[in-house]
């Protein structure tokens, strides 16, 4: 098993969330990345592969369920 | 997921589209730091155990001493490709050959020799990237030439009988040279050819004319 740490993107519009999961995972083996919408969220996928993903179901526009299901039909 | 809503249709609706986990908000800290763990060691196990598949895959379709492919790799690859090829009207061809008295260097120079000049075969340049190299039997392999005429085929075959009879290969004191045979079989210009048995038996009818006609030979028609 890899020691490097763990890649996670947080997708949420909310920035009070992100300063909440940021506080929490501090001490976790990972780094998170943040994402505002699915848009952003699509370019830091490719970006940086993330190996979890925290998706915030009521985003704004393209909802975190909509936005999961195009993931996996694309997986 | 994470939502501030917890209803149960929209909780079921997340799980069953692929998500491994459902968090409500507002969360405790912890457990959110908890439950984040244990994804990221479930995850662990879940590429551990990809990566084994594919290592076990790989292994399973590779000659251990060449690491060409090996006769249960040629199964899927031949059919495959020959499907291909008859659906899209792509050439293809297929090169068996075969070192000559290759048991004289057994013999004389031991196993081990023997097993080096394999290895050595197996990674001349002369193989292209998109070429697919097959361990056949003991020092029989066979080239999948995609996008290869008989014409093409015959040059590439030509090309790697001259590349190893003037090779030298060079163990400690000894000098070996080699030569080797070659049959090649085309689609569509072989029209016998129907399948990937007809293709493999074509080739290997016309390797064993090779042979006959005196060996370090390339021979693509009949």
């Amino acid at each position: 098993m890899s020691d490097l740490p763990f890649n996670i993107l947080l997708v949420d519009d909310d920035s009070a969330t992100h300063t909440f999961v940021k506080r929490a995972l501090s001490d976790a083996p990972c780094t998170v990345d943040m994402a505002l919408n699915a848009a952003e969220a699509r370019d830091r996928i490719h970006a940086s592969a993330p190996q979890l993903l925290l998706l915030d179901i009521g985003l704004p526009g393209k909802g975190g369920l909509e936005f999961l299901q195009e993931l996996k039909e694309e997986e | 997921m994470l939502s501030a809503q917890g209803s149960l249709d929209t909780k079921v609706r997340g799980l069953d589209l692929g998500a491994d986990d459902y968090l409500v908000k507002p969360i405790h800290p912890r457990e959110l730091a908890a439950r984040v763990r244990s994804l990221i060691r479930e995850k662990q196990k879940h590429d551990a155990i990809v990566d084994d598949y594919r290592h076990l895959a790989t292994l399973s379709l590779t000659d251990p001493l060449t690491g060409a492919y090996n006769r249960r790799a040629l199964d899927r690859l031949l059919k495959a490709r020959l499907a291909e090829s008859a659906r899209y009207d792509i050439p293809i061809s297929c090169l068996m050959f075969d070192i000559d008295h290759f048991k004289d260097v057994n013999d004389t120079h031991g196993h081990g020799i023997g097993d080096r000049v394999l290895k050595e075969i197996a990674v001349l340049p002369v193989f292209r990237q998109e070429d697919a190299l097959i361990r056949y039997g003991g020092e029989e392999f066979l080239v999948i030439l995609f996008h290869t005429n008989r014409e093409g085929a015959h040059v590439f075959g030509e090309r790697l009988r001259t590349e190893v009879a003037a090779k030298s290969f060079n163990y400690e004191d000894k000098r070996i040279h080699i030569t080797l045979s070659a049959g090649i079989a085309t689609h569509p210009e072989d029209r016998m050819i129907k399948d990937s048995e007809t293709m493999l038996t074509l080739s290997d009818r016309r390797l064993y004319a090779a042979k006959r006609s005196g060996r370090n030979r390339v021979i693509s028609r009949d």
